[in-house]
């Protein structure tokens, strides 16, 4: 947020409630949240870095620290 | 309450500071995690992923905190307010999906810094980078920058009661 203080009457003001940018705005999320949704569905399901431990994208918080157990390489 | 013109100014340099930190912070554990997916050193890519849990506690989620309170401090202790502007209001609700995403995703981080740190060649070259995460959280911060800078106009119902007030 910047310095400058409101002053002026305000466009959406005039008759229309919602600005077109905000309505348009809106669509665009809506339509990237449908295409994280989709992409996560047609994907394994899990995400994030966490896939490729032992036990996929499920948290082991069974373990004191909380962490993924590291693979016993012996 | 608006803030006097002294401390507006002064919170308006800790919110500048601290997002646009946020948002370099943000680039590092991305070229971090390009670095983990395209290096095929064993010992780099454990490297990458301790500096990425690092970077990732220690500065982008103090930044990331920091910002969304000095935002919210400038929101509250100016004319601007909460919930008058629609830009306010979008710019609040992305950075705190920002934020619930990247506390929800650093644990995970912290996981697979310590998996690899024990991991062999052959695990390390599966676990791959953290680029979506970052990625789309740029996307999201550059958009929340966008807005900050520009302030679309439109008043909220609640924004233009109160300018009648």
């Amino acid at each position: 947020m910047d310095t400058p203080q409101p002053t002026e009457p305000d466009p959406g003001d005039d008759g229309h409630p919602i600005p077109r940018w905000v309505k348009g705005f809106i669509i665009a999320a809506v339509a990237a949240v449908v295409l994280v949704v989709v992409v996560l569905a047609i994907g394994s399901g899990g995400h994030g870095p966490s896939r490729h431990l032992p036990g996929g994208d499920q948290k082991t918080t069974d373990t004191p620290e909380g962490h993924t157990p590291p693979v016993d390489h012996g | 309450m608006t803030m006097p013109p002294a401390l507006r100014k002064a919170a308006l340099a800790v919110h500048l500071t601290v997002s646009v930190g946020w948002i370099g912070g943000v680039v590092a554990y991305l070229a971090l995690g390009l670095w983990a997916v395209n290096t095929t050193d064993d010992q780099s890519i454990r490297a990458a992923w301790a500096a990425m849990d690092t970077i990732g506690w220690y500065a982008i989620v103090p930044l990331a905190s920091a910002a969304l309170g000095t935002g919210l401090l400038m929101a509250l202790g100016t004319r601007w307010g909460l919930f008058r502007h629609y830009w306010v209001i979008i710019s609040l609700i992305l950075t705190l999906i920002a934020l619930v995403v990247l506390l929800l995703h650093m644990p995970d981080v912290t996981a697979t810094a310590d998996f690899a740190a024990n991991a062999s060649g052959d695990q390390l070259a599966a676990l791959g980078g953290d680029l979506a995460h970052p990625a789309i959280g740029l996307a999201l911060l550059l958009v929340v920058q966008t807005l900050n800078l520009y302030k679309p106009k439109g008043l909220t119902h609640y924004g233009r009661r109160r300018q009648r007030q």
